[in-house]
């Protein structure tokens, strides 16, 4: 019996039927099947079995359980929500903490430089220049670090060269502390374009100009969580309706609900707002909804 | 004969695996209201799948969210090169493994509603059948009932392992490839899982009286 002539077996007809053979195999069978008639009755038997089953496990669903499947999606819906809030709020952590590491870093170094090695640096001119200019009668030191790259600044230098150093400072703790403001808010941190434009402002505002008052710094943060809060509030009514139509198939609700979300809420809401998902694939359930109504 | 010819259904799964692929790529990216879309799809075949395996509906609504929840945080570790299903029932299978083991059974329940003692009455929960019922339309639903009750009652005489096999393949019309990468097993084992348990559920439905047609 050569190649052709070899009956497949019923899980070659299986998979063939199903089309999930290799061409060059799916072929062979064929060409057995259209020569062999108890294999192609084999084949017929087989796919007629395969349809009854099928239709078999039709009827087994059309009697059986129906659960709430709104309130399934409204429960996967309100997780995974949760779960991306979650990992945001961690994503979110990673450039504080990086900020907080490079200022701890920058302020390292600055104090390296502009407090600690200019005694260092002077003592080490001392023992270049001799006993007879030191002022003090230390030992020699080694020379290490940056003493060796940076000559020692004049004292009025020194001054000018702390300025910036302070300036970074103040730079650091002030996006701290708008890290944690975004954070009390719910906000997403800044882009990292717009970080790097916050930031040179913020080095000029800190060198040049005073720091606006603690009164008007209050005033602008209280705008902006008063403007979050209404936002949310708007996205929870909407939820809070938009859900209990679903869950009593009130068409008419629905379509309110619907409406207020596409006409008012979806041009608006803020993106970040944690509640925002949760909100769209509630509207997206009730189209659906909808979208099945007679 | 009718059967497709070969590789139609293959290549219509493999468009809808690109589909697939591109939709997960994109709620990967970001844009995470796309998830309801997979929802949506699947959330009635993997209810069903996971209500073959547990018994309650219950506890099989809570292995469906529960998937669902864990392959959104993981849904960049997906691989398109299965089907999003695969990889989701692999998911609540594990979730209701979890909860046999915990209840110490792994006896498959019957499938649809706990039968009614009189079988006139309707299945709680659902209305009854409309009272002007056509007599072939009653003639249909009894048919339906017998054909369902006969499937239930072969599946149930199935081992554990077979009749998963069996489902996924013609209750979901999972490939003997996509069975495999659900069931961690290798595709040989699924065929021979398959082989035997059709060759009982054929005697069984025959002795039943359902037949091809």
């Amino acid at each position: 019996m050569n190649d052709a002539e070899r009956h497949p077996d019923e899980t070659a007809l299986d998979l063939w039927r199903t089309g999930e053979l290799e061409a060059p195999e799916a072929a062979r069978v064929e060409a057995h099947l259209a020569s062999c008639e108890s294999c192609a009755e084999r084949a017929a038997a087989l796919e007629a079995f395969a349809r009854t089953v099928a239709d078999g496990y039709r009827a087994v669903e059309e009697g059986g359980p129906e659960p709430d499947w709104a309130g399934l999606r409204s429960g996967i819906a309100a997780r995974t929500t949760a779960a991306a809030a979650g990992a945001a709020r961690r994503r979110a952590w990673l450039p504080r903490l990086a900020v907080a590491v490079v200022a701890l870093l920058a302020m390292g170094v600055l104090w390296e430089v502009n407090v600690r090695s200019p005694g260092e640096a002077e003592r080490f001119r001392r023992s270049v220049t001799g006993p007879e200019a030191a002022t003090d009668s230390g030992p020699p030191r080694v020379a290490r670090g940056l003493d060796t790259l940076v000559p020692p600044p004049a004292p009025a230098a020194a001054e000018r060269d702390r300025a910036p150093a302070e300036a970074a400072d103040e730079v650091a703790e002030t996006e701290i502390r708008q890290d944690a403001g975004r954070v009390a808010r719910n906000e997403a941190p800044a882009a990292p374009a717009e970080e790097k434009a916050a930031h040179e402002d913020q080095v000029v505002g800190a060198m040049k100009k005073a720091q606006p008052s603690p009164a008007a710094q209050a005033a602008a943060r209280g705008q902006l969580e008063a403007g979050a809060r209404f936002a949310a509030s708007d996205v929870r009514r909407f939820l809070e309706n938009g859900r209990a139509a679903l869950a009593t198939g009130d068409s008419a609700a629905a379509a309110e609900a619907l409406a207020l979300w596409r006409d008012t809420l979806a041009p608006r809401v803020d993106a970040d707002l944690a509640l925002a998902d949760t909100a769209r694939v509630v509207a997206d359930s009730l189209s659906a909804f909808l979208a099945r109504r007679p | 004969m009718n059967a497709p010819p070969a590789g139609t259904q293959d290549r219509q799964g493999a468009d809808e695996a690109a589909e697939e692929a591109r939709l997960v790529r994109r709620i990967v990216a970001g844009e995470r209201h796309l998830y309801g879309t997979l929802v949506e799809r699947y959330q009635r075949r993997l209810w069903w799948g996971c209500l073959r395996l547990l018994g309650d509906p219950d506890e099989a609504e809570d292995a469906v969210q529960e998937a669902f929840v864990r392959a959104y945080r993981h849904l960049d570790e997906f691989d398109p090169t299965y089907r999003f299903y695969t990889w989701i029932y692999r998911i609540a299978r594990n979730r209701s493994l979890n909860v046999l083991r915990r209840r110490k059974t792994w006896g498959l329940v019957s499938l649809s509603r706990e039968g009614p003692d009189d079988p006139d009455d309707p299945p709680a929960g659902r209305a009854a059948a409309p009272p002007l019922e056509s007599g072939d339309d009653a003639s249909r639903r009894i048919e339906r009932g017998e054909l369902a009750a006969a499937l239930e009652a072969c599946r149930e005489t199935l081992p554990a392992d077979q009749r998963e096999c069996f489902d996924l393949r013609h209750a979901d019309g999972l490939s003997y490839a996509d069975i495999a990468a659900a069931l961690e097993i290798p595709a040989g084992t699924v065929m021979s899982r398959l082989s035997r348990a059709r060759e009982k559920m054929r005697a069984c439905l025959e002795s039943k009286g359902v037949g091809a047609p």
